[in-house]
């Protein structure tokens, strides 16, 4: 691991994670990965459960050391570890409400003693949480709890910041408030992994990495992977996940001729095609 | 189905209505002045979407259902047979029958397994059914195939594992049960398109057959075309029950939920309100080919529509579990620490039984005037009471050198430490139970540092202390979800010595595994952050010492010494 510059790409090439199965048998939970992630970029990581993730997410973040092979330059993220916010709000949550939980992440970072508040207030200023920072855990749905665990690792700024399947015990509510928090995060200026497996939080014109079998086996725009190309199958569908509602019917659409690439992916899209099926009159309600 | 009734030698009510009075509910077209509280049933061979915002309780409703929890209002009876059996003495009792009438799987299910092989799980779940060999050879077959696995899973290890295959175990052992009704919580989180599929036939299998299937799932496009009816919890705990159709007519009842009307159910909605058919809708194949079909035809009306109102979901908040805050919290962390040292050193100082009523007493007044309820430590509490009498007992049989077996004056000498290190025990959890950790770590670590530094070991040994304190309510919810699955597979309703030794072995396994994950996880969510990055970690903020900590550590000193005192006199007269 070498380099440290603030605009260098984070490269992994011909990255390897080696493991066992069931049987005692050599069994790699990543196999010759290459990945690039610029700085600031956002990247979506999907696959099903076994497909590697969340070794990759790991790894990504600067946890994983352990039979590794391969080179890992940190690049823009630098050489200590990023945050990842994981799954479970229990196993992250170490103080009693957000407002202590974002103060003990940022006690461990090493800030003039003055910023620690400011920075505090700032990190749930942009979670949300401001009203809600003095409550304990047991006044706060899921979504909040989510919520707090992301000012905490998002208080101390850094390049990158890993999202583990942060929203797949959650309401589409909740959801889509914790989303549209990440893509805050984004931009002002965090790099951004989003892990999931749920192909619905996929937004088109994005990067998304697919996993299967510890192989990379789709780098590359989101409406691509979702739709494929004209002739050609979805390559979603390869990945082993669950293809959502939506996707299907465009799809279905496409084969009909009823619709053309590019299909739609976003609800803004979907209402424009919606023009040729239901009228303008309906449509309009839904704008 | 035929098949299956024929075979059965219990006289389970399968075929049975589930019926839940006491719960506030209504019909989908009805308004809210229809609220009633009585007479919801759900029917066998239909499946049930049950829906609400995170924090609504779609769990809870789901455990009380199921018998996990107490039931409160609710009455629940399966066919003719109430879960909760009225008793003329004491609380009501669990019905081992009602018990048998349902199949149930909690989320993750998978963390509940503990045999080591997949026909050792399948032949647990069987178990509380007694079906002949036979029979149950067939129940075992059948669960196999509903997970797309043969015969030669049977001897596979679950343990050994990965996690989608251990998910097809415990959804396997949830199907070889033959019961009347399958309650199932996210059953399809985190599995992947196969496994939804398989999940679904299984389901559509099982209503032909004339189960009643009640699922709470996050994934709606996947499971309300599966459903027949859905239940829409409102955070007030009141129900609005509409056919699968009536929510695609109207989703704006979503959001009177507090939920978000998801993207595809808008969009199948405006289909639905130019001409498509909701049979149609459920299959996107389906509703590409009516689309085609309708394409260029005028959209009919007729079709009430509303305003889909956009909710906020951030202002949102849930009471999920109600747990009254302590007085002691507005205390200094240390003057606590300071009180509880002094306080342990009255409770050590007395040698006299009438000395540990007295310190029986002070606790108790203590636990009462700072509003700390241990209540949910009652478990742990009986164990140690339980324990110390056994340990007393042992060591004074046999002792009794001329004046009989057992020994009276050696039974109540070790009893007497027992006691007095119980009193200590209890201040102890309640400290724990009233302090922050972080606010705990804080006052130790003020404690520790000498001119504003403090060793690397002191620190670990505080940031350990602070972690352990911290997680142990979480230990404590783990251990009552694992007794659950305990209660919900096993349907083990005795509270017999054996069937609590049962209990403490099928329970200890999952539920230690769990550690290891949560610990792990934890370990992933501190490092990344950059705990443990730096030697000493910067302090926010000081602690303040005020007038009152000052009064709490006079108050426990003058206590102790009070005690100390009492201690004296009482072995003097």
């Amino acid at each position: 691991m070498s380099g440290n510059a603030v605009d260098e790409q984070m490269v992994l090439s011909g990255v390897s994670v080696a493991g066992t199965n069931e049987f005692g048998e050599k069994d790699d939970r990543l196999h010759n990965v290459n990945l690039t992630i610029a700085p600031g970029e956002w990247l979506y990581l999907v696959g099903v459960n076994g497909s590697g993730k969340t070794t990759m997410a790991r790894l990504l973040a600067g946890l994983y050391e352990e039979n590794l092979m391969g080179t890992v330059n940190r690049g823009f993220a630098g050489e200590s570890a990023s945050p990842i916010v994981l799954q479970q709000p229990k196993a992250q949550l170490f103080g009693e409400s957000p407002r202590e939980e974002v103060r003990f992440a940022l006690e461990w970072r090493e800030l003039a003693p003055g910023s620690v508040k400011a920075r505090t207030a700032e990190a749930l200023e942009m979670t949300g949480l401001t009203e809600l920072a003095d409550l304990p855990w047991e006044k706060l749905s899921g979504g909040q709890l989510q919520l707090a665990a992301i000012a905490a690792s998002a208080a101390s700024r850094t390049p990158l910041i890993v999202f583990d399947e942060v929203t797949s015990m959650l309401d589409d509510a909740n959801r889509k408030i914790v989303l549209e928090t990440a893509e805050h995060i984004h931009r002002s200026g965090s790099a951004v992994v989003w892990v999931t497996q749920r192909l619905d939080e996929l937004k088109p014109d994005f990067r998304v990495a697919a996993l299967a079998g510890g192989r990379i086996i789709f780098d590359g725009n989101v409406r691509k992977f979702l739709y494929g190309e004209t002739g050609h199958d979805s390559l979603c569908q390869s990945s082993g996940l669950r293809v959502p509602y939506l996707a299907t019917l465009a799809m279905q659409l496409r084969q009909l001729n009823q619709l053309q690439d590019p299909l739609p992916v976003t609800a803004e899209e979907w209402r424009k095609v919606m023009g040729h099926f239901a009228g303008a009159d309906s449509t309009a309600r839904y704008t | 189905m035929q098949e299956r009734i024929a075979q059965r030698d219990t006289p389970e009510p399968f075929g049975a209505e589930l019926c839940v009075d006491g719960i506030v509910w209504y019909r989908g077209e009805e308004g809210k002045e229809s609220r009633r509280s009585s007479g919801l049933r759900l029917r066998p061979g239909t499946v049930t979407l049950l829906m609400g915002a995170n924090g609504a309780g779609k769990t809870t409703l789901l455990e009380k259902l199921a018998g996990l929890r107490p039931p409160e209002k609710l009455k629940i009876t399966y066919g003719n047979e109430p879960l909760w059996v009225e008793r003329r003495v004491g609380k009501p009792k669990l019905s081992a029958m009602a018990m048998r009438s349902y199949s149930y799987a909690c989320q993750s299910p998978e963390e509940g397994l503990f045999s080591r092989s997949v026909a050792d799980e399948l032949d647990y779940s069987l178990r509380p059914f007694h079906l002949p060999a036979a029979v149950t050879q067939q129940y075992k077959n059948t669960a196999l195939s509903s997970v797309g696995w043969d015969d030669a899973w049977l001897k596979r290890d679950p343990y050994l594992m990965s996690g989608g295959e251990r998910r097809r175990a415990a959804l396997a052992a949830l199907f070889a049960a033959p019961a009347a009704w399958v309650l199932l919580d996210e059953p399809t989180a985190g599995l992947d398109g196969t496994g939804h599929d398989r999940v679904a036939q299984h389901l559509t299998k099982l209503k032909s057959e004339n189960t009643g299937i009640l699922l709470v799932s996050h994934d709606s496009d996947w499971a309300l075309p599966l459903s027949d009816q859905v239940m829409l919890l409102h955070p007030d705990g009141s129900l609005r029950l509409c056919s699968s159709e009536q929510l695609l007519a109207h989703p704006e009842w979503l959001e009177e939920t507090g939920m978000q009307v998801p993207e595809w159910l808008r969009i199948a909605h405006a289909l639905y309100r130019n001409g498509v058919a909701a049979t149609q809708l459920w299959k996107p194949a389906e509703a590409a080919q009516a689309i085609a079909a309708n394409r260029g035809a005028a959209a009919p009306v007729g079709r009430e529509t509303r305003q889909l109102e956009v909710i906020g979901g951030a202002a949102r908040k849930h009471v999920t579990e109600k747990e009254g805050s302590s007085l002691v919290r507005r205390f200094d962390p240390r003057a606590i620490w300071l009180a509880y040292m002094l306080l342990s050193a009255g409770m050590f100082a007395q040698t006299t039984w009438i000395g540990i009523a007295a310190g029986s007493v002070v606790t108790v007044s203590l636990l009462v005037t700072g509003r700390i309820s241990l209540h949910r430590w009652r478990g742990m509490i009986q164990s140690y009471v339980i324990f110390a009498m056994m340990v007393s007992g042992f060591l004074a049989i046999g002792r009794g050198g001329g004046s009989g077996y057992f020994n009276m004056e050696s039974f109540l000498g070790t009893l007497f430490s027992f006691s007095r290190t119980m009193l200590v025990l209890l201040l102890g959890i309640a400290m724990a139970i009233a302090m922050t950790p972080l606010s705990l770590r804080r006052s130790l670590v003020q404690l520790l540092s000498f001119k504003g530094r403090m060793p690397a070991f002191a620190q670990k040994l505080v940031l350990t202390v602070t972690l352990m304190i911290r997680f142990v309510p979480v230990l404590l919810r783990e251990w009552e979800r694992f007794s659950r699955i305990f209660l919900a597979r096993g349907k083990q309703v005795s509270r017999t010595p054996a069937a609590s030794a049962r209990r403490l072995r099928d329970v200890s396994l999952p539920f230690l595994l769990s550690l290891f994950r949560l610990g792990d996880e934890v370990v992933v969510a501190l490092e990344s952050r950059g705990v443990g990055m730096r030697a000493a970690p910067i302090h926010a903020e000081s602690l303040q010492w005020r007038l009152r900590d000052s009064i709490l550590t006079a108050g426990s000193l003058v206590l102790t010494a009070a005690l100390w005192w009492f201690g004296k006199y009482i072995n003097a007269t």
